[in-house]
């Protein structure tokens, strides 16, 4: 986003000033030379600053080049801007021009009135400028887009010093330049330096020893290639290619914890990269798999994982933002190319346009992300896309990759940086190279998937660790089946003796009431009792068993107010999200209903229980083609029509269609109901005045008429015949089949009663449902073979014709197996539940348990009932093992990375060899690592750079190979310190770019916690897994690599905070501080404490008696494993007389050698690198 | 192969552009160990960063102004107060409240241009728009003049308001995020979806040099209080020496690592750290031209003193009981902010140069529902210990040593937010917002800037969140536009303004 730019009041002032200022009689005769002079001084760089970027070489607005003299009087297509020994002109007019659509430059700030007076000068004394006044160079013959071609090694016969390639190269410059070479360094110096260097860690005492002792002259080349063969080698440079690749675990909200911002597998990739190094994986092969794994090795799961690379970019609120960071950090980390720039407009320095970044943007637009399962772990589920105000969980399971999901994905061009600035007219945009580095051989060709790839569930492995699973768990349930078995058979016979007398006492107590004859239910011997003296009682229904419902359906039931409060029945729209259709409510007198085509309450007739209507016929009518039911009431205490076929709104409702539309009856605070003969009738001829009268019982589709055997008296309706609870209930309700209505004083016996049957359930059901639970496994483990021999008849090649029969069975088997597994489910949650409810009734935490219990029973009958139905489902479908991804990948990504790494990038090589010789040098040949273009920095050795670019080429990239070279050159191996000898060096060159000595180094944050621990044998090397938080970096030992990496707070541990542990948004290049912060770390914190104390005892430990005698072996003893080298003269004395009892001092002669061991870890030379 | 003798050359002369490398000025003196003090002065407070793409291009420490304050003291309200309830009170919303803006005589100010300009969402718009509230909600509060100056403040300020003729303060701010990732805007200059940048501090931290050096230039209290505001104190490519040092106010452990371990004595550990001092000057001998390692002896003298100055800095033992009743330390409600405030005091006070203070946690004035219930409630934890901090600044003269800003991260909307069925508060506002200044370089008594008659844009071009910034920097001496390091191109949005407006007299 730009801000408008001010109009400078100031600038206003200088401009009219300008003619008094050209108009000074004393002014000297311009001085062609002094004006040369300051167009080269002044003019010129001016002019590149400020408009070289639209009137130089990369573009010529209005014909305009301000890039030469020459080409400044040669003007634009308007003509001249400026006469020479003329102040002003159009190009002073421009530049301070008032409006602020003419005025240049259009960008930035002003030019100021002191450099717009300069430049009037200079046309007023003549324009002039040197002879030799070069234009800007065509910026697409830019030295790095060239591709590099493999230089001849500088022959400097008679210099045995240069006959390593890298030296020929090095030393051809010293001799150009006069300068003298740092002498090589101290042995000791050297193997602490290739040791931090390519493994991070120190050597030890015994190391330095058989070195310092190996005569031979490959004594180094053995060292390094042990190194080089050495797991820690493939963690410390993966970190380095970590920073580089911008490497950050998980992170968005952590305090939530909602994941925004790349993935909480992310740690494959780190563990890919470990992995690659070590095996030497070439850094071709490496780039192509982060970019396109899927594609090009689209059977291998690792290759999937190092797409971790486009995964880390991913931004859950924005995919605009993703895209952005890819192509921004594609450009940087492989191509050194900072197509970022061209956002919002064309690049300023480098020939890439703003249609150049949004083809490259194209080659990522299908992607999305996946997560697979991976064999021997639970399934992951899919991949959790950002949904506004959902929590995305932290998911450890399962592998990240990417996957082209959208390959119809458009790419839009828009202005400003602003994808809300489209630029529709364009049109999309298709996936291309840039311009200038385009490549006639670059084509996309689509990249046909196996099975294995797109439907990952396909893979034998996740197959069989399916089926591993079940039988896992089958094993487990049937060794605990005796046990249970036992112990239920145990606890039977008391409970059932107790049982047995309450039933008899209710038994008793119902014979005294003299009610057997009595039938206080409204038709049939039982009713529906819901009674919500305290609570709310809501029960639903989803009339699955309804298959069709026609336009002249009725439904009809009786009701009676035990209690008036407010009583409902409601056509429900949506069950889950409690949505209502139509509904008919008794409201303390009032019969209400919905206006049809609304949800506004009215009022459709009255009652008066006091009166004595208290027992009702409701019928409704739906006429689905109005959209509305005619509602009739009819009160059957007095027979009475209350409502007579009122229309009523019915708001689209259809069970039929949507499993989620049903009924509902509610039950609210303070009435006791009761429900019986529920029937929905489909009247297969329609009644002349279509009401519903004289309706045959064989259209009664659905009926609910809550007698025994189906219905138990006292038993809950939930959970029998489709009947579940709603999640509006409220404790404290009841919903019970009963057929003594209205008899308060049975209800705490009956109470008592469902108590000691509970406790008798709860024992049986213990069995039952493990029982259960073995037959759902067993059921699930046939299906499981069965859907993995349909899976693999349907993917044969060859079509069979038994395909479908096997895909039934699959079908058939998976639904029994659902349906056991849902029943042993709805066992397992009545367990609980009975067990609840056989607490004692005056248990404190009763009600509570048996409120949650019950909760969780219900949905497990409603579960179970969904689960019952589907069965009647005739298909040939069963799950599948996996979700199922395209068959295809649009091959883009892969296009890209074979360009990137192809042999005729003029880049990507460059690029790498940069970052591999920054990190062995501590500093890089290319200053601006990852800009390359024309305002990055020239190499300082091109001919070194582009010799070690081809070798590496050709070297099939190999890096272990590029680091061998490096570390084995006599430049490599020079002395850091610069001796008496070099002060001319110093200087002439003293940043050392021309690498006349080694530069010195300070151990990474990283190395300087691996070496603390390492030095102290503490450090646990096993290797890679999943992150570990920073709060644990400092009392655990693995290697720094493992914690986690991320820019919120706690990405960084305290430790690794202080010591410039990288940046996870961007690391090209490692920022080295000196803070006094970090001379606490090292003397205060509690691992240093705790290092120094067991180093100190170690080192002591190590000596003979003979040498603990004196304080000086273990001086040495411990400068050598420390600090790796002896100590000198004066060092040593220093040290004897630290550890000499003093007076005033420590007298403890282990707490000094503490003091000491602390001293030397706080040594300058432990962390820097020599 | 022959070297020719020269003799003594000097390096390029970079003093045009007034940034000659560190490395060449001490090789021009000749300089060995003897260097080594002077090596320690530039290298400031111990701070000094080696061979980073920096090294040729290290500040001169050395201010570009003639500076018009030594300190600032940046007080920052988290969560967005509402700029209408607060300091920018509007009659319009009394007079239309109920009605939709494009009811009222006013131009309509969604419909403005500058609503897309100065509004974008970090959630993409396919996957969430926000909605605009129309509805007018009247003011939470009342208002009155209060002063000489007459300044309009909400009755929520009593303390403060009786300061009003020293405060300076600019009605029209805007940002563009309209959510909480505008707190690292306000300290960074850039939106969510931009690429972050170094935070205000940090810029400061990299460009001045130290007026203490036992003490860190750049202090944080009380924050950043959430793990992904981190950019607000962060520093980025100036790389960490230059990031924020949060302090608690625990004078026992006020920073990491900051008090030597109980098992070890003070005699102890002082003969570790004059044996590593020792050790490592052998090796400056051997290596006489190893900058870091000087660095490094320098780094572990102040480490060493640094474990006393720090406590003592946040140690309130030595305040009067009634510099404690000043900040509202005896009250409950008042506590939090007081002791932040009164710790701040005391670090400029010591030369800390940015001391940016948290007095609430991340998001605490956020306030879509019971705007009022919020407000009265927050207003009363922070007008007492601010209104104290200007008084205290004022009697102990340092009104012309210290600057104050006073800001949060964005106001909150006229409209009535009915998100959730909301009746009773405001929504995120990034449009217009109001904050203030105060102290040395900055006008007393004064206002600059409106928002139009709802309260809803910032008029003119009003000042986006980096204007703050250059102002701060200009007040301690510095160009930010010569605050650029190679190959980090800074954009014209991050170099901002100065409000020349508000400043005594102008600068540069």
């Amino acid at each position: 986003m730009q801000r408008q730019i001010r109009i400078g009041v100031c600038v206003f002032l200088a401009v009219m000033a300008m003619p008094l200022l050209a108009a000074e009689p004393q002014r000297p005769q311009p001085d062609a030379t002094n004006t040369q002079s300051t167009y080269n001084k002044r003019i010129k760089p001016l002019l590149t600053a400020r408009c070289y970027a639209c009137h130089g070489a990369l573009k010529q607005e209005a014909g305009l080049r301000l890039d030469s003299g020459q080409s400044i009087l040669d003007g634009s297509e308007n003509g001249p801007v400026l006469s020479p020994g003329t102040a002003g002109g159009l190009l002073i007019d421009r530049v301070s021009s008032a409006d602020p659509t003419r005025r240049m430059p259009p960008e930035g700030e002003l030019l100021t009135a002191e450099e717009i007076a300069l430049i009037n000068r200079w046309i007023e004394d003549g324009a002039s400028f040197p002879d030799d006044d070069q234009p800007q160079a065509d910026p697409k013959r830019h030295w790095s887009f060239q591709t590099p071609k493999r230089p001849a090694i500088p022959n400097l016969t008679g210099t045995e010093l240069a006959k390593h390639p890298i030296d020929a190269f090095v030393i051809e410059q010293h001799q150009q330049r006069l300068l003298a070479s740092a002498p090589p360094a101290p042995k000791a110096v050297l193997l602490r330096r290739v040791y931090l260097d390519l493994i991070g860690l120190p050597p030890s005492r015994l190391d330095l020893h058989e070195f310092s002792t190996d005569e031979s002259p490959d004594a180094l080349e053995k060292v390094v290639d042990r190194l080089l063969a050495s797991p820690p080698y493939g963690e410390r440079w993966g970190r380095h290619w970590m920073d580089v690749w911008r490497y950050a675990d998980w992170y968005g909200r952590r305090y939530v914890p909602d994941v925004w911002n790349s993935a909480p597998q992310i740690w494959r990739w780190r563990d890919w990269i470990v992995k690659s190094l070590n095996a030497d994986k070439s850094y071709a092969r490496m780039v192509a798999e982060m970019l396109a794994g899927d594609e090009i090795a689209p059977e291998d799961d690792e290759a999937g994982y190092a797409t971790g690379y486009l995964i880390r970019n991913w931004y859950a609120l924005n995919p605009n933002d993703w895209m952005r960071s890819n192509v921004e950090h594609t450009g940087k980390a492989f191509l050194g190319l900072t197509f970022n720039c061209a956002h919002c407009h064309d690049h300023k320095y480098d020939p890439i346009t703003q249609i150049d970044y949004f083809r490259l943007r194209a080659f990522f637009e299908p992607i999305s992300i996946r997560q697979d399962r991976v064999a021997g772990e639970p399934d992951p589920g899919p991949f959790q896309e950002y949904d506004y105000s959902v929590l995305r969980k932290v998911n450890r399971l399962g592998g990240v990759r990417i996957f082209d999901k959208t390959p119809e994905a458009m790419t839009w061009f828009y202005t400003g940086g602003d994808e809300r600035n489209r630029v529709t007219e364009r049109g999309t945009i298709a996936p291309g190279l840039p311009e200038f580095l385009s490549d006639d051989s670059f084509k996309i060709t689509s990249v046909s998937l196996p099975p294995q790839a797109w439907y990952p569930g396909s893979r034998p492995a996740i197959q069989q660790s399916v089926l591993a699973e079940q039988r896992s768990a089958l094993s487990t349930a049937e060794s605990q089946l005796p046990e249970t078995c036992r112990t239920v058979e145990a606890a039977l016979p008391t409970l059932k003796q107790q049982l047995a007398q309450v039933e008899q006492e209710f038994a008793d107590a119902r014979q005294a009431l003299s009610i057997t004859g009595t039938n206080l239910a409204l038709t049939g011997q039982q009713s529906l009792l819901m009674d919500a003296s305290t609570g709310r009682r809501v029960v639903q229904h989803r009339l699955l068993q309804l298959k069709s419902l026609g336009d002249t359906t009725a439904i009809r039931f009786q009701m009676q107010l035990l209690k008036d409060a407010h009583v409902n029945f409601q056509l429900a729209k949506d069950f889950t999200k409690g949505l209502t259709a139509a509904y008919i409510g008794f409201d303390q007198g009032r019969i209400m209903s919905y206006q049809p085509g609304s949800f506004t309450e009215f009022e459709v007739g009255r009652y008066n229980v006091a009166g004595g209507q208290n027992r009702f016929e409701v019928t409704l009518d739906l006429r689905s083609m109005d959209d509305v039911g005619l509602l009739s009431v009819k009160s059957t205490s007095d027979n009475q029509l209350l409502v007579d076929h009122i229309s009523v709104a019915r708001n689209g409702w259809n069970p039929t269609t949507n499993a989620d539309q049903g009924i509902t009856l509610d039950v609210r605070t303070g009435a006791v109901a009761a429900f019986d003969q529920w029937q929905l009738i489909a009247r297969t001829t329609a009644t002349a005045d279509g009401t519903a009268n004289a309706t045959p019982s064989s259209d009664v589709c659905v009926s609910f008429d809550f007698e025994s055997p189906r219905y138990n008296e006292f038993r809950d309706v939930i959970g029998i015949d489709g009947w579940f609870g709603s999640q509006f209930s409220a404790a404290g309700a009841k919903s019970f089949v009963t057929a003594i209505v209205g008899q308060d004083s049975l209800h705490s016996l009956a109470s008592k009663l469902n108590q000691a049957r509970r406790a008798v359930d709860a024992q049986q059901l213990k069995q039952k449902s493990l029982e259960s639970r073995i037959s759902a496994l067993q059921a699930s483990l046939r299906s499981t073979q069965a859907r993995i021999d349909a899976d693999r008849v349907r993917h044969e090649t060859a079509p069979r014709a038994d395909a479908d029969e096997f895909a039934r069975t699959a079908s058939r088997l998976h639904h029994d197996a659902t349906r056991l597994t849902a029943f042993a489910d709805l066992l397992t949650k009545d367990q609980v539940f009975a067990a609840a409810e056989a607490k004692p009734l005056d248990d404190a935490n009763r009600a509570k348990e048996v409120e949650a219990a019950e909760k969780q029973w219900q949905a497990a009958v409603d579960a179970h009932y969904r689960a019952d139905t589907a069965r009647f489902e005739t298909a040939q479908d069963y799950p599948s093992f996996s979700p199922i991804y395209p068959k295809t990948s649009t091959g883009r990504r892969r296009a890209l990375a074979e360009w990137i790494t192809g042999r005729n990038n003029p880049l990507t090589a460059r690029v790498a060899v940069n970052h591999v010789w920054l990190r062995h040098f501590q500093s890089p040949l290319v200053a601006t690592v990852a800009d390359f273009g024309v305002n990055g920095s020239p190499p300082t050795h091109p001919e070194l750079l582009d010799w070690l670019a081809v070798e590496f080429m050709e070297s099939d990239w190999s890096m272990k190979r590029l680091h061998r070279a490096i570390v084995t050159s006599r430049t490599y191996g020079k002395s850091s310190g610069a001796t008496a000898g070099n002060e001319h060096e110093k200087d002439v060159d003293p940043e050392n770019r021309s690498l006349w000595r080694a530069n010195l180094g300070r151990m990474e944050s990283e190395v300087v916690r691996d070496s603390l621990m390492h030095t102290a044998g503490l450090l646990d090397m096993k290797l890679g897994g999943q992150e570990l938080e920073n709060s644990l970096a400092l009392t655990t030992w693995r290697r720094t690599l493992y914690y986690s990496c991320q820019p919120e707070i706690d990405g960084k541990s305290t430790f690794g905070a202080l010591f410039d542990a990288p940046e996870p948004a961007d690391c090209y290049r490692r920022t080295r501080s000196i803070i006094p912060q970090q001379a606490l770390a090292l003397t205060n914190s509690d691992l240093v404490q705790q290092i120094s104390t067991q180093l100190a005892t170690q080192l002591w430990d190590q000596l003979s008696t003979q040498q603990q005698a004196t304080s000086t072996d273990f001086i040495t003893a411990a400068y050598e494993h420390i600090l790796t080298r002896q100590p000198t003269k004066q060092e040593r004395l220093a040290c004897l007389q630290f550890l000499s009892p003093t007076d005033d001092g420590q007298t403890d002669p282990v707490r000094s050698r503490e003091n000491l061991v602390r001293v030397l870890l706080n040594h300058n030379d432990f962390v820097a690198i020599r | 192969m022959t070297k020719q003798t020269h003799s003594l050359q000097h390096s390029p002369d970079h003093a045009a552009c007034g940034c000659r490398t560190r490395r060449a000025f001490l090789s021009d003196l000749g300089m060995g160990f003897t260097g080594l003090a002077l090596g320690a002065m530039l290298s400031a407070d111990g701070i000094h960063a080696e061979s980073t793409p920096l090294t040729s291009n290290l500040p001169s420490l050395v201010p570009h102004f003639t500076p018009r304050t030594k300190s600032v003291i940046w007080i920052f309200l988290s969560g967005g107060y509402s700029h209408l309830e607060t300091f920018d009170p509007k009659p319009a919303l009394n007079q239309y409240a109920g009605m939709t803006f494009d009811k009222t005589p006013f131009e309509n100010p969604v419909t403005s241009p500058l609503q897309k300009k100065r509004f974008r969402s970090v959630l993409a718009e396919e996957i969430n728009i926000r909605d605009v509230y129309p509805t007018i909600y009247p003011m939470q509060v009342g208002w009155k003049k209060h002063g000489e100056s007459g300044i309009e403040v909400t009755d929520w300020w009593p303390h403060l308001a009786k300061h009003v003729d020293d405060l300076c303060f600019v009605r029209n701010m805007w940002t563009t995020d309209n959510d909480h990732a505008a707190e690292n805007q306000i300290h960074t200059g850039r939106h969510r979806l931009d690429e972050t940048q170094p935070s205000v501090g940090s810029w400061i931290n990299y460009g001045l040099g130290t007026l203490n050096e036992n003490l860190p230039k750049f202090v944080v209290l009380g924050g950043p209080t959430r793990s992904d505001t981190r950019p607000s104190i962060d520093s980025y490519y100036l790389g960490p020496q230059h990031a924020g040092v949060p302090f608690s106010l625990d004078p026992k452990e006020p920073l990491p690592f900051g008090q030597r371990p109980a098992k070890l004595t003070a005699t102890e550990q002082q003969r570790e750290f004059q044996l590593i001092g020792k050790l490592n000057e052998l090796s400056a001998i051997e290596y006489p031209d190893d900058d870091a390692l000087r660095a490094r002896i320098r780094a572990y003298e102040l480490a060493f003193r640094m474990q006393t100055a720090v406590p003592e800095a946040i140690d309130f033992g030595t305040e009067t009981e009634s510099t404690n009743t000043l900040y509202g330390l005896d009250n409950d409600a008042t506590k939090a902010a007081g002791q932040k405030l009164l710790a701040a005091r005391r670090l400029v006070e010591r030369g800390v140069r940015f001391v940016q203070v948290f007095p609430s946690a991340y998001g605490t004035w956020d306030s879509h529902q019971k705007l009022k219930d919020n407000h009265t409630r927050l207003c009363a934890t922070v007008d007492l210990p601010v209104a104290g901090l200007i008084q205290d600044l004022k009697q102990r003269g340092l009104m012309d040593d210290v600057t104050v800003v006073f800001c949060t991260e964005f106001g909150r909307t006229p409209g009535l937010e009915l998100r959730g069925g909301g009746k009773d508060g405001r929504d995120h506002h990034p449009n217009g917002f109001t904050i203030w200044m105060a102290g040395a370089g900055i006008k007393r008594g004064y206002v600059h800037g409106a928002t139009d008659e709802l309260g809803y844009h910032a008029l003119g071009e009003g000042h986006y969140v980096t204007d703050l910034h250059a102002t701060v920097l200009r007040l301690l001496g510095l160009d930010n536009r010569r605050l650029e390091i190679p190959g980090r191109k800074r954009l014209e949005i991050d170099h901002g303004h100065v409000i020349d407006d508000i400043l005594t007299e102008p600068i540069g």
